[in-house]
């Protein structure tokens, strides 16, 4: 036991701990994340650096952060230092508060009484930290012995921490329309959950009730709001605001106004035998009044592709949705194998798949306004706003924030507060003074110098 | 270009005018060892140091938010940050004074390199109404400053100790400088993490999430740990002098790549809005 503890506290571990972790943390930053590349960027990214791409995947270079051998490194650098803020902790007690030796260099003689060297070295800012009958031991920022505990304590316990939100966190997404409701156990758009997190469940039905978004005169998002409501079972509704930097608390939920949002466009097309066919498009909402948001959708019981696009304003003139465009395009996708080209043994064959897209019909539409559309008429029976909302449940943030606190109180104590002492020791008539930093040494001698000036002015007098 | 930014960007160049005149004269009494001319060099700074503010703050009033948007904005702030913090420190530790030779033309590069990026005002997102963005975006001012200052004695340990230029002779000794240089590393490691809390705290605000792994976020953390390997490496490991120098100019390296580049190159929750 004690051989593993003295392994995990040796220097060249901790070192080594340290720099595999920077190299994880360069690996996470140069091969791309399942969590944070899109799928396109992801896919260019195998299809340019082949040899890599078998390594990423094997060793789990493209999720990193998630990876046993990753949870496994931090969990090392977890305990090593857990017994480096107890061994540290032990030796800043004993520092703060026991006796302490005198160092070894010889001293400065005075001769001055015991009152007069309390008194001029506490003037100088140093406090009287032990004295017995022969010695006296004055420390100035005896808080700093602790820098480091803390430094190690904070870390420790922020790794702890993120340990604890990986493995427990619950996050959903949803884009939810006016008036829509979301209920408990429904689809997320995006879900992340932790090993022991299990699903993410409300435990009430979410209802949007209104999304207010304000723009600045050059177009760009000045604020945005959603007012929605949660439905209880037994009826009772409860009705919050969330907003950017404005998230609401509600029972261990918390929930924040997420990025995206847009229109939803309720259409309705008809075909020559009368049968309708009715769909929500739920469109980004366009950047510059004068630019279009765009998105494209396959229909059930329809064998052509819908191009949309939409405008915020039919006439171009403001970016609010009060009066929006839509414009649809009915595509025939016809697909062929365009050829094959790659080698066999080993190779790779590559297959091209020729698209070749005839437009059958193309209908601009207001919102009421019903048009032909290719073998269809085409009607905007009605637009709604639709918005994001993410929904986590986590333990553990505190504690992230706690110890990042603490990492910050020890940097402070160890590189502003280094603390120095002076020990007093009898002799004869008068004492021998020493002086001893634990860091930077050099930079406070002539603060020790100061006090022995101090003392002989007061003897010349 | 409209009038306000005229009124800006020529402030700003005869903040720079004047930072340029101060680092002539101060390079000059440092190496000629002219007392007159050095002093005068810190008196010229600070009136560079004034105009140098109103400029910054006549620009906060015009596009109602903080120097935190555009390029050119955040490299002016970053410049005048690390200035003050210089005139602050060297008022308390009158040893650190010979860096204005490396901490003044620091400053007036800045700002020149921030003039050539569009200076135009962006409008202020939602998402980055908040003070904890403020108190993020202060810390990592303030840690360029510490940092700046340890660089300037790391390079001043390499001269002195390979050279027999004049004026660096009149440095500290070699073993002060090189504990100037680790302490002042050792504030930009602390004031680099506060920066990082305060944007984590931000982050967990606006989006629920504390870290997000982005390519800023990544760089920042590499940074960190990196500083924290040159701290560990002087505590535990005895390093110092010359290799402490080196180590300390690679890590500076990397926070520069973090604080000024990463968000050119790259797609992040971070360059979404600090490009321009």
């Amino acid at each position: 036991m004690k051989q593993i503890k003295q392994f995990l506290l040796a220097r060249k571990t901790v070192l080594t701990l340290i720099l595999l972790i920077l190299a994880a943390v360069v690996a996470g930053y140069i091969f791309p994340q399942k969590f944070t590349a899109t799928e396109e960027q992801f896919q260019k990214w195998h299809e340019a650096y082949p040899f890599w791409s078998q390594w990423s995947g094997r060793l789990g270079l493209d999720h990193v952060f998630t990876t046993p051998w990753f949870a496994a490194l931090l969990l090392i650098f977890l305990v090593t230092l857990t017994l480096s803020t107890v061994d540290q902790s032990r030796f800043s007690y004993r520092r703060t508060f026991g006796r302490g030796t005198a160092p070894d260099s010889e001293g400065t003689r005075i001769a001055a009484s015991r009152e007069d060297i309390i008194s001029i070295i506490r003037d100088a800012g140093y406090g009287l930290a032990y004295h017995d009958e022969s010695s006296l031991k004055f420390i100035r920022h005896r808080w700093g012995y602790w820098g480091n505990a803390l430094l190690h304590a904070g870390m420790a316990v922020v790794i702890f921490s993120s340990l604890l939100i990986v493995l427990t966190e619950k996050r959903g997404l949803i884009h939810i329309v006016e008036g829509d409701t979301f209920l408990p156990g429904g689809p997320w758009l995006l879900e992340e959950t932790g090993i022991l997190g299990g699903r993410f469940i409300l435990p009430d039905a979410v209802r949007l009730e209104k999304s207010n978004i304000e723009f600045w005169e050059t177009d760009e998002v000045k604020y945005q709001t959603t007012v929605f409501s949660f439905m209880g079972s037994d009826g009772k509704e409860t009705r919050h605001t969330v907003g950017i930097n404005l998230n609401v608390n509600n029972r261990g939920l918390r929930i924040y106004q997420g990025r995206s949002f847009g229109e939803a466009f309720y259409v309705s097309l008809t075909d020559s035998a009368g049968k309708e066919f009715n769909r929500v498009f739920n469109l980004d909402h366009p950047v510059k009044r004068d630019k279009a948001s765009y998105g494209n959708f396959m229909l059930e019981g329809i064998p052509y592709m819908l191009k949309t696009k939409y405008y915020a304003d039919a006439e171009k003139r403001t970016i609010d949705s009060k009066d929006p465009l839509l414009v649809m395009r009915l595509v025939q996708i016809d697909q062929s194998l365009g050829g094959v080209t790659g080698s066999g043994e080993g190779g790779r064959f590559k297959m091209d798949i020729v698209e070749k897209e005839k437009v059958l019909g193309e209908v601009s539409l207001k919102t009421g306004e019903k048009k032909p559309f290719g073998p269809y008429a085409a009607e905007l029976v009605h637009v709604a706003k639709w918005t994001s909302l993410i929904f986590t449940r986590s333990i553990g943030m505190a504690g992230v924030f706690a110890g990042f606190f603490i990492i910050i109180i020890g940097g402070t104590l160890t590189y502003f507060m280094p603390p120095r002492e002076i020990h007093a020791v009898r002799e004869g008539d008068g004492f021998n003074l020493t002086f001893k930093s634990m860091k930077f040494r050099n930079l406070y001698e002539d603060e020790f110098k100061k006090i022995i000036g101090t003392f002989n002015e007061r003897k010349n007098r | 270009m409209t009038s306000p930014l005229i009124i800006d960007t020529s402030a700003h160049w005869a903040a720079v005018i004047i930072y340029v005149i101060a680092t002539v004269l101060n390079a000059y009494g440092l190496i000629f060892e002219n007392e007159k001319a050095y002093k005068k060099s810190y008196y010229i700074a600070l009136a560079g140091l004034l105009v140098h503010g109103l400029a910054i703050l006549y620009r906060w009033n015009v596009s109602g938010h903080g120097p935190y948007m555009a390029r050119y904005e955040v490299m002016s702030s970053n410049a005048w940050m690390a200035l003050s913090l210089f005139i602050v420190f060297s008022k308390f530790i009158p040893k650190i004074r010979p860096a204005s030779i490396i901490v003044f033309p620091s400053v007036f590069l800045m700002i020149a390199i921030g003039i050539f990026f569009n200076p135009e005002v962006t409008k202020l997102p939602p998402s980055l109404r908040s003070i904890w963005l403020v108190l993020h975006v202060s810390f990592y001012k303030i840690a360029l400053g510490s940092l700046l200052i340890a660089l300037a004695f790391s390079i001043f340990y390499i001269l002195k100790n390979r050279t027999q230029i004049k004026w660096v002779r009149k440095l500290p000794e070699l073993d002060i400088i090189d504990n100037y240089a680790y302490r002042f590393a050792g504030f930009g490691f602390t004031f680099w993490a506060i920066a990082m809390l305060a944007g984590s705290i931000w982050a967990y605000e606006s989006w629920g999430r504390y870290w997000g792994w982005d390519a800023i976020e990544t760089w920042s953390l590499i940074t960190w740990i990196s500083f924290g390997i040159y701290l560990h490496m002087r505590r535990f490991f005895g390093l110092k002098g010359e290799k402490a120098s080196y180590l300390f100019m690679v890590c500076f390296i990397l926070s520069i790549i973090a604080l000024f580049f990463t968000s050119l190159i790259e797609s992040s929750v971070h360059s979404e809005y600090f490009r321009s």
